[in-house]
């Protein structure tokens, strides 16, 4: 009998499948992937996660769509003119007034010079603009406005100011941000002009708009308030020529809303002759700063007597 | 030898680790900026078209509203308080409008050195109407003529302006926009609860909200924020005081964007202040409501009196 030896078992370890079944394995289930990535791509489109990541749906106009702060200053030195045109003496005239005021808002006390020019419109040109009297000053805290004297060594003359009334100079109002010129309806209009430039030192961006005068209210609200002055003046397709410049604060450093003076002479002033008719605003803010010349209120005055006797009921 | 394998193994994932997290913080940082990220943090929701799309304006051919305002007038130095009410119909048609108006006392005097004298003297109610270049103002006296006022052609914040019923765009600016707001208090069976402050009396016969009004906004902010970020409106009322005098304002909307109701209010103490200061014959203005009650594509006849006398006097059409 022959001894039989018994052979230990041998467990073959599992093995691994050939190398292009694995492949063949991973591609499908790259491909199961891709169709669940495809599929939840499609079934996402149109939900906000699903937009967010396309990109559809948003609004490339690179105005902001809200409201800036107005940065901490305590001074500002700005320029406002007026522009009108009236038949003066038998001749079509632009008139101007100039308003330059210096302000410090930390001691609440301003100075504004006047100026006052005209120039006869020759051709549908204006002509070179000439002072019709000397400048004038003012001195404005928040309870009166001071003016010189008759002469420099005369007290002068105070009016007090109802609070709340006449401090608009004082209190910032003037200086406006983006959001008080720029409304929707200014914010969907195309501009004319966009220029990058350099003015009182300041680098500004400047948007030119324009629209038929019709047209103005519905294209910029809240400009138009602002230069509601011109209401009235002019034929519905006159053009308006609106120019706003900002700084990267969004602080507007310079505004013209220009409405064609010629319609306006047309439309209005021939027709009431004499009388002055508003065509064109701008506001020229020449500087924004911490340290604010000093203002001095004159010790020497006299008090004005405000007149009462006015029948207007609203101030 | 199996061990080193292991640890060189080992390090080298390390390495590569630090460095694909290192490559995500690189990456991160230079794209946060950017349009895509922004978008997918969601920080550029404010910028989807349907929120950005101006609403187009309602044409319509005629409105009906009330409007209520409440003034102190210096009336020779006694502070006297009048709500004006005005019912007014507008016919965009024509180009005209209808003003039934009414000058009341105020119901309840609570503000001190508010004196209630007579006011005999002035006519408690008359009728007004306006065409583009006539306004008409009813006899105050049975049996007299109308008179006939000349009237310049400024239109805007008048009645027969064309956008005297603002569209949500030109009264929700930017500013306004980001203010804090809460939806208009509901209207209660007695009658519109008030959302002025606790020391400012309502009107005599305040307008309530039509109901068309689908959303409203109501802000607590000061006389000159108020007046930035509500430029129309606070041109159109004309309502002063020192800049840090508090106001309530609502607002509310219908479904096709016009502005249906407006109530402004500060407390009547710095009217009469103001009126005070302003001298005689002057009146400040410390609450105004506006609620437009019909809005519709039909015309209202609005007819024009023919038994006038001129007033040599033109004047400005600057109606309240």
């Amino acid at each position: 009998m022959l001894a039989t030896t018994a052979q230990p078992s041998v467990v073959k370890p599992p093995e691994d499948p050939p190398a292009p079944k694995r492949r063949r394995k991973r591609l499908i289930a790259l491909a199961i992937a891709l169709v669940i990535l495809a599929v939840a791509a499609v079934a996402l489109r149109n939900t906000p996660v699903g937009q967010r990541i396309a990109g559809h749906g948003y609004d490339t106009n690179p105005l902001p769509v809200h409201a800036f702060a107005l940065p901490a200053f305590a001074g500002a030195q700005y320029t406002l003119t007026y522009q009108d045109v009236a038949i003066d003496n038998g001749l079509a005239t632009n008139f101007w007034f100039t308003e330059h005021d210096e302000i410090d808002f930390a001691t609440e006390t301003a100075k504004a010079t006047l100026d006052f020019a005209k120039a006869p419109i020759i051709g549908g040109t204006i002509s070179t603009p000439r002072s019709t009297s000397p400048s004038q000053q003012q001195l404005i805290d928040e309870r009166s406005m001071y003016e010189p004297g008759a002469t420099a060594t005369d007290a002068w003359i105070r009016t007090p100011h109802p609070s709340g009334v006449w401090s608009a100079v004082l209190n910032k109002s003037e200086i406006y941000m983006y959001q008080d010129v720029f409304d929707p309806a200014l914010r969907e209009q195309h501009p004319s002009k966009v220029v990058h430039e350099v003015r009182h030192g300041t680098a500004l961006t400047t948007y030119t708009y324009t629209f038929a005068y019709g047209d103005f209210y519905e294209s910029a609200p809240h400009l138009f308030n602002l230069a509601r002055a011109v209401d009235g003046n002019a034929a519905d397709d006159a053009k308006v020529t609106a120019t706003v410049s900002v700084d990267d604060h969004w602080v507007v450093r310079y505004l013209d809303v220009d409405v064609d003076h010629a319609s306006v002479l047309e439309h209005r002033a021939k027709v009431d002759v004499g009388t002055k008719y508003p065509y064109r605003i701008t506001l020229d803010l020449i500087s924004i700063t911490d340290q604010p010349a000093a203002i001095t209120i004159p010790i020497n005055v006299v008090d004005q007597q405000v007149d009462d006797s006015s029948t207007t009921v609203a101030p | 030898m199996a061990h080193k394998k292991k640890r060189k193994h080992s390090k080298l994932k390390l390495v590569t680790a630090v460095f694909v997290i290192g490559a995500g913080i690189l990456v991160v940082s230079l794209t946060q900026h950017s349009e895509f990220v922004q978008r997918l943090t969601g920080n550029r929701e404010d910028r989807r078209v349907e929120r950005t799309a101006v609403t187009p304006r309602y044409e319509f051919a005629s409105a009906t509203l009330q409007i209520s305002v409440g003034e102190i007038y210096n009336i020779s130095g006694e502070a006297v308080d009048l709500t004006t009410s005005r019912d007014v119909s507008i016919d965009r048609e024509s180009n005209m409008a209808k003003s039934e108006v009414k000058i009341e006392r105020t119901s309840t005097e609570i503000v001190p050195g508010v004196n209630a004298v007579p006011f005999d003297a002035l006519n408690t109610s008359f009728t007004e109407i306006m065409t583009k270049t006539s306004r008409y103002e009813s006899p105050f006296k049975p049996g007299e003529p109308w008179m006939k006022h000349t009237v310049q052609p400024h239109y805007y914040g008048t009645p027969i302006d064309a956008h005297y019923i603002p569209m949500v765009d030109d009264i929700m600016g930017y500013q306004l926009r980001d203010l804090q707001s809460k939806p208009m208090v509901a209207p209660r069976a007695s009658g519109f609860k008030s959302t002025l402050l606790p020391d400012t009396r309502p009107a005599v016969v305040g307008p309530t909200p039509p109901s068309a009004v689908t959303s409203s906004f109501t802000y607590q902010i000061d006389l000159a924020t108020f007046r930035r970020a509500v430029p129309i409106l606070a041109t159109r009322i004309g309502m002063y005081g020192p800049p840090l005098t508090p106001v309530t304002l609502t607002l509310g909307f219908d479904d096709v964007g016009l502005l249906r109701y407006a109530d402004v209010g500060m407390t009547s103490s710095v009217a009469s202040t103001l009126a005070q200061q302003l001298g005689s014959k002057h009146s400040a203005i410390y609450h105004y409501t506006m609620s437009v009650t019909v809005i519709s594509g039909e015309p209202i006849p609005i007819d024009v009196p023919t038994d006038v006398v001129d007033d040599p006097a033109a004047d400005s059409a600057d109606l309240p």
